[in-house]
């Protein structure tokens, strides 16, 4: 188990970005959150195997079809509680 | 689909061979257009009988629909003493344009699809690999691609790790520099030009630059178009037919990273015919 956060920077306004983060979290059977500070940033935490967090970070540098993605970063992460589910803050 | 974007790109829709055989009608973005005259002097008019500009660039006839096209890329191997330059023919296939280009730039498909060629199990993992969009000329390109093949070229006379670099010039525009196995400090050029007949059919006229002064013209044709025809039955079944510029229905993964640099790329330019931009 791997806990990593992603960053995201880009065009993120979209109200797609949630919806489409949370059903690839589930995809991926991915727990975390998603955090999206303004229209330009955002930041994914997401716990599970390693190569489904590399799945994630793939698509994610994507997107969704609405959502121009310029730069994606991740670094790993240690929290004390690993989370459960995938919510939106 | 954004046509407009579309009509001001370049586009090959004829070579020499095909202009010997005498004048045809073919279609370029949906529509009817007509092409006559020699490959020196070729002819090409829209339905309404507008004279359409022409260019010959790598053994190939290019034409556009639009007001301002884009300049015509170049690809300077082209021009390399001693290398051999050997047009393909034309590949018809029943998919996206944009398919036809994901597809050449995938790799991990090789050991499935070109079993004992380009590929082979148990060999079947992509190594990590450098991909990135070119800000200077704005281009894909993927570079440090190393993966083992047991008949790299026509020219190979066993298996081979081969070192393989993309680039994506133009949105229909493939270019694929692999080890050259007779001279290794060089590297074969093959490319493919897509003709987006519409968004759901194209011509693929494939394009060589190699270091090969042996194999016939004949065994080289002849071994692109196997290839071709092999991946054609795999394109020609995907779903959605439009490349969508939404992974949700897919799970890339890392070998995929060329692929979604393309339709991050696409994306960013609203180079969207024969993509489907919507979110699914």
């Amino acid at each position: 188990m791997e806990v990593r956060e992603i960053r995201l920077e880009g065009r993120l306004g979209s109200d797609s970005l949630p919806v489409w983060v949370r059903h690839r979290a589930g995809l991926l059977n991915l727990s975390g959150w998603l955090d999206r500070a303004d229209a330009e940033h955002a930041r994914i935490v997401v716990a599970g195997p390693g190569p489904m967090i590399e799945a994630m970070e793939v698509s994610c540098s994507l997107g969704p079809a609405d959502v121009m993605v310029e730069q994606i970063s991740s670094s790993p992460l240690w929290l004390d509680d690993i989370p459960q589910g995938f919510s939106i803050r | 689909m954004s046509l407009a974007y579309a009509r001001n790109d370049w586009y090959v829709i004829a070579d020499r061979n095909s202009l010997e055989q005498g004048p045809r009608r073919t279609r370029l973005l949906g529509d009817e257009i007509h092409v006559s005259g020699s490959y020196a002097h070729p002819v090409i008019k829209d339905a309404s009988g507008r004279m359409l500009p022409t260019q010959i660039k790598f053994d190939h006839v290019w034409t556009t629909v639009g007001d301002r096209p884009r300049p015509l890329f170049d690809i300077p191997e082209g021009n390399e003493p001693g290398r051999r330059l050997v047009p393909c023919g034309m590949v018809r296939v029943k998919c996206s344009p944009l398919r036809a280009v994901e597809n050449f730039l995938d790799i991990a498909h090789f050991p499935f699809v070109h079993t004992d060629v380009l590929g082979a199990e148990p060999y079947t993992e992509v190594e990590p690999y450098k991909v990135e969009i070119r800000e200077q000329n704005d281009e894909v390109w993927a570079t440090k691609v190393k993966f083992f093949q047991p008949l790299a070229a026509k020219s190979a006379a066993g298996g081979i790790t081969t070192d393989y670099e993309y680039r994506v010039p133009a949105p229909t525009t493939a270019v694929l520099y692999k080890t050259c196995p007779p001279k290794p400090e060089a590297q074969d050029v093959i490319t493919i030009f897509v003709q987006p007949r519409s968004e759901t059919e194209c011509d693929v006229w494939p394009w060589m630059a190699l270091y090969d002064d042996d194999t016939p013209y004949a065994d080289l044709v002849q071994f692109q178009q196997m290839i071709f025809l092999q991946d054609r039955s795999i394109l020609e079944n995907q779903r959605p037919i439009k490349l969508p510029l939404d992974p949700r229905m897919e799970i890339p993964t890392r070998s995929d990273l060329t692929s979604v640099a393309y339709r991050r790329w696409l994306k960013k330019r609203g180079a969207f015919y024969g993509a489907l931009a919507e979110t699914l």
